[in-house]
């Protein structure tokens, strides 16, 4: 089934539930494809809790044994406090599993966040429920 | 599309009339984090009925939704408060606010290891609804009422706001763009108007209406958010605010306005309620002045939780098109 904006489910007492862009500001698809996801292992060097979008910083060590900074990005820390994740539920040295999308722009080591895998075994996904069935996360 | 009915209930739950919209609210409060035990109050009044961006009552292209009017009727009906001078007392937490958008509490996966935003993944392009959607945003019946050389301007700069639009380089939006006041503290002589921003590029904002009688000062320079001066009409607070910079939109749709601005703001409290309302002259853009009027709701005690908001751009020059929300 199809999910936008006008994607309401009428609940009693007359509000409605709405499907909610990840980004309140641009749109999503102004900076990234949702349709290419990327996946990297990574520990946590930085968090931006700011307007108009939170950014988390990590380095990702790659097969040569290169550390690579990586940027990522999702919605404002508002929306996300009210959503339930709060930025102390990341640490800066939390190694993690993050899974993005990429920039269309191009910008290697940029991407939008659609999920952090924590060590312990739970996650944070940045989307719904049902934006992640048959997906791993 | 599946949805999670303890959402929805939880949603429901907060939509209970004012009577009883505090103890909703309060046993509303829990959007648990998966794993960490964490509680984060999400019941308090931004997160009732705040409207989503592309929310467009009645054509203005405004994102601030009005209240279900069931729910204004009831709040009319409560006692209201006075100060001792016998003025109406706006202080309080007051929602639906201004500026933001559609906020919902997250959910926990059956196994209890996974924590959903709830936000939409969104798909790699605009889907044509909501292309549509944006173009119906720009065509309201109820826009600015722009001069006809105006209009085209205004046009580009909606359709391209996402490179045009100086809060999205996280200038602040000004008035009345940032809305009704999100919280009042009203004392002798001036009121505080203080606004929860913390879905939008704005920063911390704030409004001081003197009301002790003195005329507009002359000597201020223009700003965003404009010299305020409030009287009392009988119960209507009535602001006279002017002397604003000419580099601030209404909305987000590129309407701009001239240095020769001029709003009036009226509040009227009656109950648990407010009549905000809006006039706003430009005789160098409109033709008319454009009337903007919600109604505010008091919302739960102690639920001022107005959040720093700092604003730093990273991302604006990644953005490969126009696509807005």
């Amino acid at each position: 089934m199809r999910r936008n904006l006008r994607s309401v489910l009428a609940v009693p007492f007359g509000l409605l539930w709405l499907a909610i862009p990840v980004l309140a500001h641009h749109s999503a698809t102004a900076e990234f494809d949702t349709s290419k996801t990327f996946t990297v292992k990574a520990t946590l060097t930085k968090l931006e809790w700011i307007n108009p979008h939170v950014y988390m910083y990590a380095d990702v060590t790659d097969e040569t044994g290169k550390v690579i900074p990586y940027s990522f990005e999702t919605g404002p820390p508002g929306n996300l406090r009210r959503a339930g994740v709060l930025r102390t539920m990341f640490n800066v040295g939390d190694v993690v599993t993050i899974d993005a999308s990429v920039a269309k722009d191009g910008t290697k080591h940029l991407g939008l966040l659609k999920a952090v895998h924590f060590a312990d075994g739970h996650t944070i996904v940045f989307g719904s429920a049902a934006d992640s069935e048959g997906k791993n996360y | 599309m599946k949805f999670r009915f303890v959402d929805c209930a939880r949603v429901a739950g907060l939509a209970l009339t004012v009577s009883c919209l505090i103890p909703a609210i309060a046993a509303a409060q829990t959007a648990p984090a998966p794993t960490q035990g964490k509680k984060v109050a999400t019941g308090y009044g931004l997160d009732k009925d705040q409207p989503f961006a592309g929310a467009d009552p009645n054509g203005t292209g405004l994102p601030w939704r009005e209240p279900p009017p069931e729910e204004v009727e009831a709040a009319r009906k409560g006692p209201t408060p006075r100060l001792a001078d016998g003025h109406p007392d706006l202080t309080g937490f007051w929602a639906p606010a201004g500026w933001g958008y559609a906020v919902s509490a997250g959910s926990d996966s059956a196994d209890g290891k996974t924590h959903f935003t709830q936000r939409r993944q969104e798909g790699p392009v605009q889907p044509p609804d909501k292309v549509a959607e944006l173009k119906h945003r720009l065509e309201g019946s109820n826009l600015p009422p722009y001069k006809p050389e105006v209009i085209e301007r205004v046009k580009f700069l909606g359709t391209h706001q996402s490179h045009e639009d100086p809060a999205f380089k996280c200038a602040p939006k000004g008035f009345p763009r940032v809305g009704p006041p999100t919280e009042i503290v009203q004392v002798p002589n001036e009121i505080v108007f203080l606004y929860d921003t913390v879905n939008s590029s704005e920063q911390n904002a704030f409004r001081v209406v003197s009301t002790d009688g003195r005329e507009h000062d002359p000597t201020l320079n223009p700003s965003y958010y404009g010299d305020s001066i409030g009287h009392w009409e009988g119960n209507t607070m009535v602001i006279d605010v002017t002397n604003f910079v000419d580099d601030t939109w209404l909305s987000q749709n590129g309407t701009i306005h001239s240095d020769a601005m001029h709003v009036v703001e009226k509040l009227t409290r009656e109950g648990f309620m407010i009549d905000w309302q809006i006039t706003i002259e430009d005789p160098k853009m409109f033709t008319r002045p454009w009337v903007i009027e919600r109604h505010l709701i008091h919302g739960l005690k102690g639920g001022h939780a107005l959040e720093e908001a700092p604003c730093v751009d990273h991302d604006y020059g990644h953005l490969v098109n126009d696509d807005r929300n």
